[in-house]
């Protein structure tokens, strides 16, 4: 649990020590379960962003001689890893550019719906009364419907599409946000400190920003984490309900959409997709647990 | 005192779930007749006629009265698809889901709660590391996806169960209740053709269901473990345990009872949500005749009142169901109470 | 202890073996969605019509399964007067309507079962008229509201219909599934109770299957009518198993849980022929999937920049990979299943070169930026408009077209074409009659300009008469002649760009004798049989 606080240790390490540190403090310690997940997520990086700068990905080129093609082969100087798909796509690029376009929602919904979720449940809990009850409601509001609901609903009134989609899953996964930092907001504003300071003329607002705020990082992490499995996977099921990005755009939730179709001439077609939501979301989840055992013990399985 | 405001609340919650359901047809874009018409009609009669019937014509507040008006005694007009009462629509649909729902919630009981004693029981062993990590693997899985998978080894590649529909065409049974388990009992058939008919939609309930349950039987489990491992530690069990009382009666009557009450709450207030969030995509996968495929097709339909009435449904189930978990669990355990 | 036995083998059997059949003769039809209602005057889908037109009902004349032709049905006869605006049927006599659980009928179909199915949907006033919401969409669609005047007794089995003007579409019309025959007798009871809403949904007809049994989204269930007029049905009972998705039709079609299954899977289909056990049906649809020109905006208000766009599409790649090769490349605006269908007519074969000659010639040496709408949904003539705009798009790049694809959900998307806001646009149509008026004069005519079905805004002064002429000429010769010199105008002209017609597919266990496929894309169960069982 030391491990976020030793940042402030002396400084007089070289380089290449401060760095080894840095990458020991990503890791958990007697947690091999969630290592191998933080390992996977890296490599998972690396194949959305690094491979399709390195190898030349043609998600959308369609070859007619080969539609529904399983396994390793290559024709005409294409090479394909993994088959094709009914367009005679490869699903390899598709696999990959998906993985790259999954990630930079998860990270998008994650920035967009942890800023504002943050930033309203400090501004309930530090300023309480009538804005801390208008906020609570909202948030009432969105939590009274099962979040695959209110989003396919939103898309219902926004119209199809992936910008609608994530849309709706910002607005759905707010609610986690504004919770968690509005009890750690109310909880710091009982302290005495808090009140003293407020004795002494300090504004609100400097409280919040030096003294609220730091303390809800912890919290808002594990949020994170965890939101953003529940981002990926909330998307992939609207592209999956045919709600969410739309075709040729290769989205694990669509590609799944019109590989069921193919169910029984060509499994692999619904198989790949799947797994690449499951490990994603899995991975997500397993790192999201181990970082809420380590800032809040009581919270886990006690260790 | 803290009851009145939680009550006031509720009752604003409330509100603003009417206020969404019915700004759902004002906030769309596009001509809601169009929409439903579609490429055969642009005759200005028949336009006039729909924008009548949908009350399109009258002001937004007269109109958001007579929606509440309307929908306090049960009517939510009528669908734009079929033009039948969505009220009669809904009533068909919900056996289906519930029967479903319920099936899927037994089966996550009696998996999930099992699973996390014994994981707790046998910490940090082999049969501990199976629970946890089975646990999270199904609590992260898109069950779109794994239903796909388990049709194509059960159905497709193996042929053991049914692709879909909730009884074997064959059967005609009369719907009494619209759960296919108890009307299967209850037609007039001879009692051969009775019990053949309640083993296929046992049969049909399978799959769906193990897919409905998965994210649930995950959750159960990682509750129980995680309430028996504190349990466990208490000082009265090991009075128990030291009064030579045998480990099974140990756990089952002293430690599991004790950690069910969080059990049953989560539970609680995880039903609603999960029955339904499971069935807009269990049902989907498997053609089966519920609410939540009726609400991907009324999304797809654009059937907008179906879809207010859904939402209005689902809000007030979703609240009721949390308002009696919190009021059982401050019963159960009055520290609760702040 | 037992009990639990009973339990455990009760599950057992129902794991390992598939279930018994108990009926004798039964054909189950896995069809793709729910009927709208049980009355066939509120339907517009195809689902709808085999569910109700085509098993409880009869019309008093209906097309000849299989072909668009218009044969006497409840009508023995009819005869048209010298101006050709009335209309006297001949009623068959000792017709029975089905007797169910919640109707016994005392007399036999008669005039009063016309006038009221009629009058329900034209009369305002009509007591039912305003039963479950009062739209009438097809029968208004079709214009008859505005196209008879009345509908007289002549006495118990001859009706006179009169109209406000000659037009010989109507004859077709009298065959479609709105003018479907209602017991008048059943309504009256119906109001006698004070529940008339369920003359839709507890149907009563004349048809060979009555209804039995409907449970929502799920399956239909209907007897034989067994003093059904042309004689009972081979079969005793015909089941929906109502399955929207087509790979699992395809799944229970093989492992025997359905006989029938509608419109399998393109990608299906090979495994479909492979299979010895099933069969599979296919006919040219009587639809077409086309790409329309906004003629009122530049530049496709310049002939010469349309025709270069019709050499600049290759048709046939598109069948390849939006069709999946299941449709036929389409020259004329209707399908040759369509009489007057005419092949002498110019024609735009893919020919990019001459594509960007004709665009020099225009003045746009250098080409020209526009937009194409895809459509957004899944239509017959249209499988995937996404995936064919992709296409078309790389096609008119080549000759210097460089298009932006745009779309819109649905209903705004015809709202704007209907409103004419595009450039170039998908859309297509399936006939409802088989007649070349219901494609010529619904897409192509000055009226429907306004109406908003002609969507590439085309008013043309001398193609505009012949198909008005035609209308209201009777002899189909005669019809037929204005016809084709139309068509001609038509492909000078190139408004729209035909695309395809799909074709419809069926596929069947080899179980199943007597099906025959229909133009209209629908389904005919009186003469199914089973055999070798």
């Amino acid at each position: 649990m030391s491990d976020f606080s030793s940042q402030t240790q002396p400084a007089h390490f070289s380089g290449n020590q401060k760095f080894l540190t840095k990458v020991k403090l990503l890791f958990f310690r007697n947690n091999p379960i969630a290592n191998f997940a933080l390992v996977i997520i890296l490599l998972l990086l690396a194949i959305g962003y690094i491979v399709p700068i390195i190898l030349n990905l043609d998600p959308f080129g369609t070859s007619s001689e080969l539609l529904l093609s399983p396994g390793t082969m290559s024709s005409n100087e294409v090479y394909y890893l993994l088959g094709t798909d009914d367009l005679g796509r490869d699903l390899f690029s598709r696999l990959v550019i998906g993985a790259r376009s999954s990630l930079n929602i998860g990270f998008f919904i994650v920035l967009v719906s942890a800023f504002v979720g943050t930033s309203m449940g400090l501004v309930a809990g530090v300023y309480g009364g009538a804005i801390d009850a208008f906020i609570m409601r909202l948030t009432d509001v969105i939590m009274s419907l099962p979040s695959i609901l209110l989003a396919i609903v939103i898309v219902a009134v926004l119209g199809g599409g992936l910008v609608n989609a994530v849309i709706a899953v910002i607005i759905v996964s707010m609610p986690r946000y504004i919770r968690v930092v509005r009890s750690v907001a109310m909880s710091e504003m009982k302290k005495q400190y808090v009140v003293a300071a407020q004795s002494f003329g300090i504004k609100r607002f400097r409280i919040l920003w030096s003294e609220i705020l730091p303390n809800c990082r912890a919290p808002v992490i594990v949020q994170s984490t965890l939101g953003f499995s529940e981002a990926v996977l909330d998307i992939a099921a609207l592209g999956f309900l045919g709600l969410g990005a739309r075709p040729p755009a290769a989205d694990w939730g669509a590609m799944l959409a019109d590989a069921r179709t193919y169910i029984e001439s060509a499994p692999y077609l619904v198989v790949l997709p799947g797994v690449c939501i499951l490990i994603t979301v899995l991975c997500f989840n397993i790192v999201g647990d181990a970082l809420r055992d380590r800032f809040d013990p009581k919270l886990g399985d006690s260790k | 005192m803290n009851g009145i405001k939680h009550t006031v609340g509720i009752m604003i919650t409330v509100i603003c779930i009417t206020i969404l359901a019915f700004g759902l047809i004002r906030l769309t874009p596009g001509d809601p007749v169009l929409l439903m018409i579609g490429e055969r009609g642009s005759d200005p009669i028949q336009y006039q006629k729909v924008a009548t019937q949908l009350g399109l014509d009258k002001s937004i507040t007269e109109q958001y009265q007579n929606f509440l008006s309307q929908a306090v005694q049960g009517n939510f007009g009528t669908s734009v698809v079929s033009s039948r009462p969505v009220k009669e629509e809904l009533l068909a649909r919900w056996p289906a889901t519930i029967e479903l729902g319920l099936f899927a919630m037994l089966l996550s009981l009696l998996i999930g709660i099992p699973a996390g004693i014994i994981a707790a029981v046998y910490r940090r062993r082999i049969a501990d590391y199976v629970v946890t990590i089975s646990s999270l693997v199904g609590y992260s899985m898109p069950i779109f996806w794994w239903g796909l998978v388990l049709i194509l080894i059960f159905s497709v590649t193996l042929d053991l169960t049914p692709v879909s529909g909730r009884l074997d065409i064959l059967y005609d049974i009369e719907p009494h209740t619209g759960f296919m388990l108890i009307d299967s009992l209850l037609s007039n058939a001879r009692e051969e053709y009775q019990l053949d008919a309640f083993a296929s939609a046992l049969h049909h309930l399978l799959l769906p269901g193990i897919v409905m349950a998965t994210v649930p039987i995950a959750v159960f489990a990682r509750i129980t473990r995680s309430s028996m491992l504190e349990v466990l530690s208490e000082d009265y069990i090991r009075t128990a345990r030291a009064k030579g009382l045998s480990e099974f009666r140990v756990i089952m009557f002293h430690a599991f009872r004790n950690a069910l009450i969080p059990i049953i709450t989560i539970g609680g207030l995880f039903f609603v949500s999960t029955v339904v969030a499971g069935a807009i995509l269990t049902e989907t996968i498997f053609g089966w005749p519920g609410i939540g495929n009726y609400i991907v097709s009324s999304v797809y339909a654009r059937d907008y009142p179906v879809i207010q009435a859904c939402i209005l449904v689902i809000g007030m189930l979703v609240i009721i169901v949390n308002m009696t978990t919190e009021y059982l669990y401050r019963l159960v355990n009055p520290r609760m109470r702040h | 202890m037992k009990l639990s036995n009973k339990f455990i083998q009760i599950f057992l059997a129902g794991l390992l073996t598939s279930p018994i059949a108990y009926a004798s003769e039964n054909i189950v039809y896995c069809s793709e969605g729910s009927p709208e209602s049980f009355n066939p005057q509120k339907i517009l889908s195809g689902t709808g019509r085999n569910a109700t037109s085509l098993t409880i009902y009869n019309r008093l004349l209906e097309f000849e399964p299989g072909t668009t032709n218009v044969i006497p049905s409840l009508a023995t006869s009819w005869d048209i007067s010298g101006d050709k605006t009335e209309y006297t049927f001949k009623l068959r006599k000792g017709v029975q309507f089905h007797q169910t659980a919640y109707f016994k009928p005392t007399r036999e179909f008669n005039a009063d079962d016309v006038i009221f199915s009629i009058n329900r949907q034209l009369d305002l006033k009509h007591p039912y008229h305003l039963v479950g919401g009062g739209a009438y969409q097809y029968f208004q669609g079709m214009g008859m509201h505005n196209l008879i005047e009345s509908v007289e007794k002549v006495d118990n089995y001859t009706v006179k219909i009169k109209l406000n003007k000659p037009e010989a579409p109507f004859i077709s019309n009298m065959a479609m599934p709105f003018m479907s025959i209602l017991s008048e007798e059943y309504a009256a009871q119906l109001a006698n109770l004070g529940r008339k809403e369920n003359i839709d949904t507890l149907p009563v007809g004349t048809g060979p299957f009555k209804y039995r049994r409907y449970l929502k989204d799920s399956v239909i269930r209907y007897n034989a009518h067994a003093s059904y007029w042309q004689g009972k049905t081979a079969i005793d009972n015909l089941i929906f198993s109502i399955t929207p998705d087509a790979s699992v039709r395809y799944q229970k079609l093989k492992k025997g849980e359905c006989d029938i299954a509608v419109y399998p899977s393109p990608a299906d289909i090979a495994s479909i022929q492979k299979n010895e056990k099933l069969e599979l049906r296919e006919l040219d649809g009587l639809n077409i999937g086309y790409l329309a020109m906004n003629t009122e905006k530049p530049p496709f208000n310049n002939l010469s920049v349309r025709r270069a766009i019709a050499h600049a599409l290759d048709k046939q790649s598109y069948i390849n990979a939006i069709y999946l090769g299941k449709a036929k490349p389409a020259i004329n605006p209707y399908p040759s299943t369509v009489w007057s269908y005419h092949e002498d007519i110019d024609t735009y074969e893919y020919n990019p070169q001459k594509a960007r000659q004709l665009l020099k010639e225009a003045g746009f040496d250098k080409g020209f930026k526009t937009t194409l709408w895809t459509l957004p949904v899944s239509r017959p003539f249209n499988p995937n408009g996404r995936k064919m705009g992709e296409l078309m798009q790389q096609d008119l790049a080549k000759v210097g077209i460089e298009v932006e694809l745009v779309t819109y959900d649905w209903g705004t998307y015809l709202d704007k074409v209907k409103r004419g806001e595009h450039d170039i646009v998908q859309l297509g149509w399936t006939g409802d009659n088989g007649d070349p008026d219901n494609f010529l004069y619904t897409l192509f005519s000055c009226d429907s300009v306004d109406r908003g079905s002609n969507n590439s805004r085309y008013c043309q002064k001398s193609f505009d008469s012949l198909i008005k002429t035609a209308r209201s000429e009777s002899d189909r010769k005669k019809r037929e002649a204005l016809y084709q010199k139309a068509l001609q105008i038509f492909s000078h002209d190139v408004p729209v760009i035909p695309i395809a017609h799909a074709k419809v597919y069926r596929a069947l266990r080899n179980t199943v004798s007597g099906y025959i496929m229909d133009p209209f894309d629908v389904d005919h169960f009186y003469n199914l049989e089973v055999i070798n069982k």
